[in-house]
């Protein structure tokens, strides 16, 4: 049995993933699977395997799995998303087969896809930031007024309620996060915009 | 401009290529051969192509003796599609003949 590591790693840019699980091919690691935030991999060749990725139609899900396994791609389930699947594919890097996507309609749909998904991402953390820091802000005033003016108070309600002191403390970290994500992930959806702006243009020439 | 939109060169090679049925390696092998390598399709190419002509049914999944191989042909859809792009292609030949 071939020697097996699994890693754990968060990402927020899809394009930076990928740039880790080629980066671990080239060092002779091949991703294997990925369950959350935890990437797989076994040991291999270096550099004997890339990896692309792809949002495949839910419902033509057989019919992807038909053809690029015939094309020689090894398929790694990353996540479902609402009616796509995402897809981690490698490929050997010495195989003949041309890039996955080979025209700029299917190229196009495929940043669309992504960015339907970037969009999604980002209301959600947009939404948890809001619930989590909400009772921050609107108390933040009050405590700096308390501290300035009457700071044993302060500590008297602190040492009081230090369950309730950790729990505020706690979700507005957790709401400034969710906020830096969100934040992130607009730049995000920003960049993969322009890109599928060049991409129109691109095409309207041949039109 | 009225009609059917012209096909893009995945879709009319495609197309082309379903005359009798075939699965989708077969079907990028034989666009290869066809076009002399100048089109080499990617696989998520050709995987976005099937599924879209499949939804307008312009071609259609028929039994396999390899349950692991989907085949697809042309539906008549699909020939009527293909003979009225084919008719515009030789439009555009002549006319680029005649006044080239």
């Amino acid at each position: 049995m071939k020697e097996q590591k699994t890693f754990l790693k968060a990402f927020l840019d899809r394009n930076k993933e990928l740039e880790y699980i080629n980066k671990m091919h080239s060092m002779g690691w091949k991703l294997t699977s990925v369950r959350f935030a935890f990437y797989s991999f076994e040991k291999n060749t270096p550099n004997k395997y890339k990896t692309v990725f792809y949002y495949a139609e839910r419902i033509y899900q057989s019919t992807f799995i038909q053809t690029v396994t015939e094309c020689g791609y090894e398929i790694v389930h990353h996540t479902n998303e609402g009616k796509y699947i995402l897809y981690y594919l490698n490929i050997a890097s010495d195989s003949q087969v041309a890039d996955f996507l080979t025209d700029s309609e299917s190229k196009r749909n495929h940043i669309e896809r992504g960015l339907s998904s970037i969009k999604r991402d980002a209301l959600v953390s947009l939404i948890t930031a809001a619930i989590a820091i909400t009772p921050g802000a609107v108390t933040v005033p009050s405590i700096i007024k308390l501290l300035k003016y009457e700071p044993e108070k302060f500590y008297e309600i602190i040492s009081n309620d230090i369950l309730g002191a950790v729990l505020f403390l706690f979700f507005t970290i957790f709401g400034i996060v969710a906020a830096v994500i969100s934040i992130n992930l607009f730049r995000m959806y920003c960049r993969n915009k322009a890109r599928r702006k060049e991409l129109i243009s691109e095409m309207k020439i041949y039109e | 401009m009225g009609g059917t939109p012209a096909l893009t060169e995945t879709v009319f090679y495609i197309l082309l290529s379903l005359k009798t049925p075939s699965h989708g390696y077969a079907i990028m092998q034989n666009i290869k051969a066809l076009t002399n390598d100048r089109i080499v399709m990617g696989a998520g190419t050709l995987y976005g192509a099937l599924s879209a002509l499949v939804e307008k049914e312009y071609i259609a999944e028929v039994k396999s003796d390899d349950p692991s191989k989907r085949l697809y042909v042309r539906t008549e859809r699909g020939n009527s599609v293909l003979e009225a792009e084919i008719l515009r292609l030789k439009e555009l030949i002549s006319n680029a003949e005649n006044y080239f």
